[in-house]
């Protein structure tokens, strides 16, 4: 850890209800962890506990360099003086004030003028794309500008952590990706560690410069998303981790549109706001691969290619088939299709994929990318969208 | 669906049973006596009383079933409904009973006269009395509107701020005072109003002293035996301090949060 001064490290035993959480887990400054496991894995349990909202049995969790708790020594700091910033599942905004005092609010607890937390919390709505919203109450916002306001109010206030639990679960499908792309560039603006709890591989592989994998109250793994891809722990890492990624340069598709090129695939995208040579990363789920033994006569699916089964690998009822692409592209079945396809290592197989399953994102530029992880995540938040607006 | 006509004559009755007594008060004031009536010196000071004793009572109970809303809001404890049934008690008993227990308690032979009178306290048939007597039957309505409104209150909401920065007092200042308000306004306006027209237990432990203890209510009980106008006088007069305290709060309740 270079910044191991500013990082967060946890190593505590947390009880719940009828087990016991085990995190341990280091966080360095301008660092994003995505914190990845099942419903009841811990997750919440370890948000809380680093909220100082519930109280580790043993153990020390160390961030800046100040001890919040350590049990043995007696210290525990109280959720006020941990400076820490948390966007909860639900927004919990307060419904009295308007949508810029929430925002200001943990600027202002910190002692800042009323004239500076407002202007601070200005800055960070326009960040967000909220900035026409600052003189509404709460109650009048949707789900998902709420739940935009809780992270504003999260990322305004002067913290040393950010912690963020399922900070886009209520984000509307299409704007997902230019939300995620916006919190990518605001967690980098902040520079703190932090800590993203999610359900969603994507938000996990694009958000987390690390992902961190909770089960049963236990760190089942730790590492890069390729580091998952290729030695995943469990069958639920494989399952998450299996997401596939190609990276490529866009170009002009046959029928007109844009594709990105790989090695040994071309990808048919349904954007049309990159320029061609422009280098990208798509992210393809396993789901969105169908496959067929013939070639289908017809299909909506604007992907279509004919390969050979490399690996077959069962997860339960579910069934991961590698193909012969390069890169290797990972198609997930059910155990029933696996059986009518009759499929094996080495079979001719022709799979389909629809453009808009293919979710694509312009690459940082070279520059960027040589740069730490912060900056790169910031170059990607540079992206225009007109339902978020880059930062001010 | 059409409304059975049933129904419409019995609510029309009722409704008459309502407006009935008010518009015998308004009908039957001697109006060129009214101002009279309300100079005189036992009108004003009954006045003063009612509005200082209610005033304090209303603060007293607020002060009281702030606290004990909150425990009864958000904690679990064994015996915690039978709390509950003592506090709201005052609010089914007869207010003379409530004068008579109020006495056994505090009066200079009561349970705790001894040591009130160590102290050199007197309480019976003073003003601070009176207030007692207000604050004994209204403070369970604050008690039960502030919990209803502590219960409707997320208690993560917080934690949220207080993960802020924000410490305790500022918590309930900024976020759970102003999401209190309209419980608060509610259970206040109820309280108070209460307070203000109290009678049973007032006489019975803080008697009936004019200039002293004798509050609106309990001028006009007097005056009536002597001169039936000019209590139907006092009556308009207390009745319009309620209508306009009503009106007063319902203005604040509908201003909605600063």
């Amino acid at each position: 850890m270079t910044d191991g001064d500013r990082g967060l490290t946890v190593d505590a035993r947390i009880p719940r209800g009828d087990f016991e959480v085990v995190a341990r887990l280091a966080v360095a400054a301008a660092e994003t962890v995505a914190l990845l496991g099942p419903n009841g894995s811990g997750k919440s349990t370890l948000v809380r506990t680093l909220a100082g909202l519930l109280a580790p049995r043993a153990g020390r969790i160390v961030l800046a360099g100040r001890p919040l708790d350590d049990p043995a020594a007696g210290v525990r700091v109280p959720p006020r003086a941990r400076r820490v910033g948390v966007a909860f599942q639900d927004p919990l905004l307060f419904a009295a004030l308007s949508v810029r005092d929430n925002v200001a609010y943990g600027v202002r607890a910190r002692g800042a003028s009323r004239e500076a937390a407002r202007g601070r919390a200005e800055r960070w709505l326009a960040r967000l794309g909220l900035e026409s919203l600052g003189a509404k109450r709460p109650a009048e916002l949707s789900g998902g500008q709420a739940q935009r306001v809780a992270l504003a109010r999260a990322l305004a206030s002067e913290s040393d952590l950010v912690l963020l639990d399922e900070p886009l679960s209520a984000q509307d499908v299409e704007a997902r990706g230019a939300a995620r792309r916006t919190l990518g560039a605001a967690l980098a603006e902040r520079g703190v560690p932090a800590i993203v709890v999610t359900h969603e591989p994507v938000e996990a592989l694009t958000l987390g410069d690390r992902v961190v994998v909770l089960e049963a109250g236990r760190v089942v793994q730790a590492g890069t998303a390729e580091q998952l891809r290729r030695r995943p722990a469990s069958p639920y890492v494989a399952a998450l981790a299996g997401v596939n990624l190609v990276r490529g340069t866009i170009a002009r598709a046959e029928d007109g549109g844009l594709a990105l090129r790989a090695d040994g695939v071309t990808l048919v995208v349904a954007r049309d706001d990159l320029a061609p040579g422009v280098a990208a990363t798509a992210l393809v789920p396993p789901t969105a691969i169908a496959l067929h033994a013939e070639r289908p006569d017809r299909t909506s699916a604007r992907n279509l290619f004919g390969s050979r089964v490399v690996a077959v690998d069962r997860l339960g009822s579910r069934v991961r088939v590698t193909l012969d692409t390069a890169p290797p592209l990972t198609a997930e079945v059910t155990a029933a299709s696996l059986e009518r396809l009759a499929l094996g290592p080495g079979t001719p197989v022709w799979a389909s994929i629809k453009a808009t399953e293919v979710e694509v994102e312009p690459e940082p530029s070279a520059l960027d990318a040589a740069d730490q992880a912060g900056r790169r995540r910031a170059a990607r938040g540079l992206t225009s969208d007109p339902d978020f607006p880059g930062g001010p | 669906m059409r409304t059975p006509r049933l129904v419409v004559a019995g609510a029309a009755l009722a409704a008459a049973f309502f407006a009935l007594p008010v518009a015998a008060l308004v009908a039957r004031a001697p109006w060129s006596a009214a101002l009279d009536v309300l100079a005189r010196p036992m009108a004003r000071e009954a006045l003063r009383i009612s509005l200082v004793a209610s005033g304090a009572a209303v603060l007293l109970a607020l002060a009281l079933a702030l606290p004990l809303a909150w425990i009864l809001a958000r904690t679990r404890f064994p015996g915690r409904s039978i709390v509950r049934l003592i506090v709201v008690l005052p609010m089914v008993l007869p207010p003379v009973v409530a004068g008579v227990g109020l006495l056994a308690a505090f009066g200079r032979r009561g349970m705790l006269g001894g040591a009130l009178e160590a102290l050199g306290v007197q309480l019976p048939f003073t003003l601070a009395a009176a207030v007692l007597a207000a604050t004994f039957v209204s403070a369970p309505f604050l008690v039960l509107s502030l919990e209803a409104g502590l219960r409707g209150l997320d208690p993560r909401v917080e934690e949220a701020a207080a993960t802020l920065g924000a410490s305790a007092p500022r918590v309930a200042w900024t976020v759970v005072l102003p999401a209190l308000r309209p419980a608060l306004l509610a259970g206040t306006g109820l309280a108070w109003a209460r307070a203000l027209g109290e009678f049973g237990a007032t006489i019975t432990f803080a008697g009936n002293l004019r200039g002293r203890t004798q509050t609106l209510p309990l001028a006009v009980y007097e005056t009536l035996q002597t001169d039936p106008g000019a209590a139907l006088v006092l009556s308009l007069g207390l009745l319009g301090l309620s209508a306009l305290l009503l009106v007063a709060l319902r203005g604040l309740a509908a201003r909605g949060p600063a």
